[in-house]
């Protein structure tokens, strides 16, 4: 065995504790009401997955003008209800999905993949401990092909487990939020067929954080106004200063979703993988 | 952690107005310390709270488990009116536009309070397999600073002719719990994490106003005019009374700025979110806000004075003889406002406006918040119409029983269709987990809450059969034994037996200070528990660590504390003695708790009332941490940066690829 083959074995050890360890997966949004209500209201929100745990955090910015906006729109969805109605149409929430629904793993998909994960980790562990006991070149080749797999499942199926457990791709029966959904499904998003002359616009982009998404948006929210007053707004977008302009709102949006440091600590074992593809004493070569 | 806020309360604004009298002034006032408080309350009703804990633990450990509790309380009340009189002549306006030659008299108040206080508790029960074990942190802060300036216009008859308000002053109050849970019963084990808090914080970095009256008022005579009261004399046979006015037609007119803040939190872990359907295991939201107000006022302003001349605390009345910085002054006794009746009025004319002004925003939400709830709490039962017009309770719709006459409220197609009980029974959709088992083999009922609270049930069962009811039992007989010897039938000192007077000089119609006065012998005559100098009467026994200042004493008490603006100042952490609360709570009370002993002492500074050892107590050092020199160069040698734990494995890393090399 090579003298630096110990110390590659610890340090990968080392690095990949470390990364099972670490933040997996990180969600980071910002959003700010950018018209309509008074200080910018800011939205912060924080998804954070690891080896055990999924925690969100959530902080509003001069919070009072949002939840004035909130607590004083009014809903102006066209469904009925069933107060309204005297139809025998069950609300939206009441209707039970006997078949479990569309979830792929029944809620579960994050622990798929913390499995898939753990076990990617000790597979490229074990491999490098047997290509440095018995450095043969399809061992060494195992090697670097698990840790290839493990890239992909960190920077894949992580993020598409979560996606499917938090029900992000199944959403035909949700509503397309005014906030593109930067406000998290947490809170009273209000749905863009609320709004009248309603634009908005997206990017996405590469960074070295992840995968960064803007939005913006802007329109008249018809929920602020009589609803005497909505046909007026609706067959023509006020300017300012005349009736009906109080209820523009417009919206920023900045998000980040990428790989935590476990991507960082993960990739720190490539050089690793590489000096063990490179180590000499290869008797099978030799012979 | 509300830390918006916490900044707010930390770094209140220097207050533009204070300011310090001629040395000639009349001042007054008092100061206490809080950390005196528990010694206090045991001095006035016999207490020892220390000695109460130390029950609640014997208790405990009596009845077999383990329970550890304190509490700290610390910070500063200091109350200070100073007053006296510029003889520079000026001219003003009264309301109706009449020039007056008057004179400035002048009255500052200065409040100074911050307060902080901790709490912690731990409670750990076991039996064979069952556990529960409890850790709980509460803390508060509150922070108040007032300064306000009075300037009141009189002529030599002293007749008011109006007033100018100069105040700024903050308001902050900031309340935490923790809250630490594990269970473990039935093989099961439950920890959930609560962290909850709020903050609300008031400031009023500038207000001025100025009040003019119509008709020059004269309530400054009823502190100089003693009253005839012809029906009842006072006991020595001196005229005696109380006297009182009401004036109108004066005019307030004035401006402000404020900022209200405000910050909510809540942090959830370790709940069993999963078992109800949320992919969460830990939560933490925050709302926070902080809201610039700025406004005008204008309005009539009454005005309302008074004296009463025949309030006595035997043997203290009619008039006294009082020591001030070793000079006798003659005052008279009896009950007064310890300020001029226009400031009390300017001020609560003027912080009216400011303080519905800065909450009018968060009252709203509030307002309409509650109302929402309200509107949904009274709201009227929601219904179904059946197809012939009837109406039924919407919940009966598709309940399983046809309670409209056509049947028409059975249509389980529209209701979502129908659930297939494993054994082939079928059932409507709409019973499936909802609580009861409705298919005869209950597989309507196998969601993930329906098992948490089985789990919980069984976990709940497994606790009553331990000892846990009969340790409580034993726990409470205990503790009402002992702390029956720890509190005595009658308090030491008995508040009913107390009475407060003011003390005024009658010639210039001036508030000099006042008294509180106890009996401490039962033989009503009263001994000074909190007062100035006297002549001729006693002090109480009991000693409280409440200060009272006059004169010299009193201007160099308010000097120290005027430049006291913020929360840390006015409470100085290293006061706040928490040491013991850290070793009840352990690390997750002050995780991050600094480990630095500058003096080595062997107590780390946070613990150490005097950091640097010179002997000055760190809140009265200027430099808390300057320490001798010889040991200042030890702290710089010691602050060399080492190498951190990520460059060690990077340097390990880099010599790992490098070694193949210097082998090849």
């Amino acid at each position: 065995m090579s003298s630096s083959r110990p110390v590659v074995i610890a340090l990968a050890g080392l690095f990949l504790l470390t990364a099972w360890s670490s933040t997996w997966f990180e969600i980071t949004a910002v959003g700010t009401y950018t018209d309509g209500l008074e200080r910018e209201p800011t939205i912060r929100t924080h998804y954070m997955i690891d080896n055990s745990h999924e925690s969100f955090e959530m902080s509003i910015e001069n919070s009072t003008p949002l939840l004035l906006y909130w607590i004083e729109r009014e809903d102006v969805s066209t469904e009925p209800t069933i107060q309204e109605g005297n139809s025998s149409e069950p609300p939206a929430t009441g209707t039970p999905s006997s078949d479990g629904g569309s979830d792929p793993c029944s809620g579960s998909c994050l622990d798929r993949a913390r499995s898939l994960v753990g076990l990617t980790m000790l597979a490229l562990f074990a491999a490098l401990c047997l290509s440095s006991a018995r450095p043969t070149t399809p061992l060494r080749a195992a090697a670097a092909l698990v840790w290839l797999l493990g890239t992909v499942v960190i920077l894949t199926a992580v993020p598409l487990a979560a996606a499917a457990d938090f029900g992000i791709s199944g959403g035909e029966d949700v509503g397309e939020s005014s906030t593109g959904g930067f406000d998290t499904n947490a809170q009273e998003t209000v749905e863009v067929d609320q709004f009248a002359h309603f634009e908005q616009d997206g990017d996405m982009g590469l960074s070295f954080d992840g995968i960064s998404f803007t939005y913006d948006s802007v329109g008249f929210d018809l929920g602020l106004l009589a609803e005497e007053d909505r046909q007026a707004v609706i067959e023509s977008a006020p300017t300012e200063g005349e009736p009906g302009y109080e209820s523009l709102i417009g919206f920023h949006g900045e998000m980040t979703i990428g790989p935590g440091p476990i991507l960082t600590w993960w990739l720190l074992t490539a050089p690793l993988v590489i000096v063990n593809l490179r180590s000499h004493g290869e008797p099978l070569e030799e012979e | 952690m509300s830390a918006s806020i916490c900044l707010l309360l930390l770094t209140s604004m220097a207050p533009p107005v204070a300011a310090v009298g001629p040395s000639d002034s009349v001042i007054w006032g008092i100061s206490y310390d809080w950390s005196h408080f528990e010694g206090d309350i045991e001095n006035m009703t016999g207490v020892d709270t220390n000695a109460v804990n130390e029950d609640l633990e014997d208790a405990a450990e009596y009845a077999g488990f383990i329970l550890e509790t304190d509490q700290v309380v610390s910070g500063g009340s200091h109350f200070f009116v100073e007053s006296w009189d510029d003889d520079v002549v000026v001219t003003i306006d009264d309301a109706n536009g009449v020039s007056h030659q008057v004179t400035k008299r002048m009255t500052e108040l200065t409040i100074r309070h911050g307060l902080l206080f901790d709490m912690g508790f731990t409670a750990a029960w076991t039996d064979e397999n069952e556990s529960i074990d409890i850790w709980m942190s509460a803390s508060q802060e509150i922070v108040m600073v007032i300064d306000a300036v009075y300037t009141e216009y009189v002529d030599s008859d002293l007749m008011v002719y109006g007033g100018d308000l100069e105040m700024s002053g903050e308001y902050g109050q900031q309340a935490d719990l923790s809250f630490n849970l594990q269970v473990i019963a039935a093989d099961e084990v439950e920890a959930p994490e609560i962290d909850l808090g709020y903050s609300v914080s008031f400031e009023i970095p500038n207000l001025s106003s100025e009040w003019r009256v119509d008709q020059p008022v004269d309530y400054h005579h009823h502190l100089s005019e003693q009253p005839v009261n012809e029906e009842s004399g006072s006991e020595n046979g001196s005229e005696s009374g109380a006297v009182s006015a009401e004036y109108e037609g004066g005019l307030i007119r004035g401006d402000y700025s404020t900022v209200t803040g405000y910050s909510l939190y809540l942090a959830l872990d370790g709940l069993p979110a999963e078992d109800f359907g949320f992919n969460l295991d830990a939560f933490n939201v925050e709302l926070s806000d902080s809201i610039p107000g700025t406004g005008d006022f204008r309005e009539d302003l009454p005005v309302a004075s008074g004296a009463m001349w025949d309030w006595e605390c035997p043997p203290v009345g009619g008039t006294e003889d009082l020591n001030i910085d070793g000079s006798t002054v003659e005052v008279q006794c009896g009950l007064t406002p310890p300020f001029p009746a226009g400031m009390a009025f300017m001020m609560g004319a003027s912080l009216i406006p400011a303080f519905d002004n800065g909450f009018q925003q968060l009252a709203t939400v509030i307002e309409e918040q509650v109302g929402a709830w309200m509107e949904e709490i009274s709201e009227e039962e929601a219904v179904f119409v059946c197809d012939d017009g009837e109406e039924i309770p919407a919940d009966w719709e598709n309940d399983g029983w046809e309670d409209c006459s056509d049947g028409s409220d059975e249509n389980e197609e529209q209701a979502g269709g129908t659930f297939t009980c494993d054994n082939g029974e079928v059932i409507p959709a709409s019973w499936e987990n909802d609580g009861e088992e409705d298919c005869s083999d209950g597989s309507d009922e196998n969601d993930e809450s329906a098992e948490a609270m089985e789990r919980f049930e069984r976990m709940a069962e497994a606790l009553m059969n331990t000892n846990l009811n009969k340790t409580m039992e034993a726990f409470a007989e205990k503790l009402e034994i002992l702390v029956e010897d720890n509190v005595p039938s009658e308090p030491v000192l008995n508040i009913e037996d107390s009475c407060g007077i003011m003390f005024w000089t009658t010639e210039d119609s001036r508030v000099v200070g006042f008294a509180l006065l106890n009996d401490e012998d039962g033989d009503d005559s009263m001994e000074v528990l909190l007062g100035p100098d006297i002549v001729g009467v006693a002090e109480h026994g009991v000693e409280l660590n409440l200060m009272y200042f006059d004169g010299d004493d009193a201007r160099d008490a308010k000097a120290d504390i005027l430049g006291l603006t913020q929360l840390r100042d006015i409470a100085p952490e290293s006061k706040h003695d928490v040491e013991e609360l850290y070793d009840i709570l352990g690390d997750d009370f002050l995780p991050d708790l600094d480990q630095t002993d500058t003096d080595g002492d062997g107590v780390i500074d946070f613990f150490d009332q005097d950091d640097d050892g010179d002997g000055l107590f760190d809140w009265e050092d200027p430099d808390p941490l300057a320490g001798p020199v010889d040991e200042i160069v030890e702290d710089e040698i010691d602050s060399i940066p080492g190498p951190s734990i990520l460059a060690v494995i990077t340097m390990l890393g880099a010599a790992a690829i490098l070694m193949p090399r210097r082998e090849d």
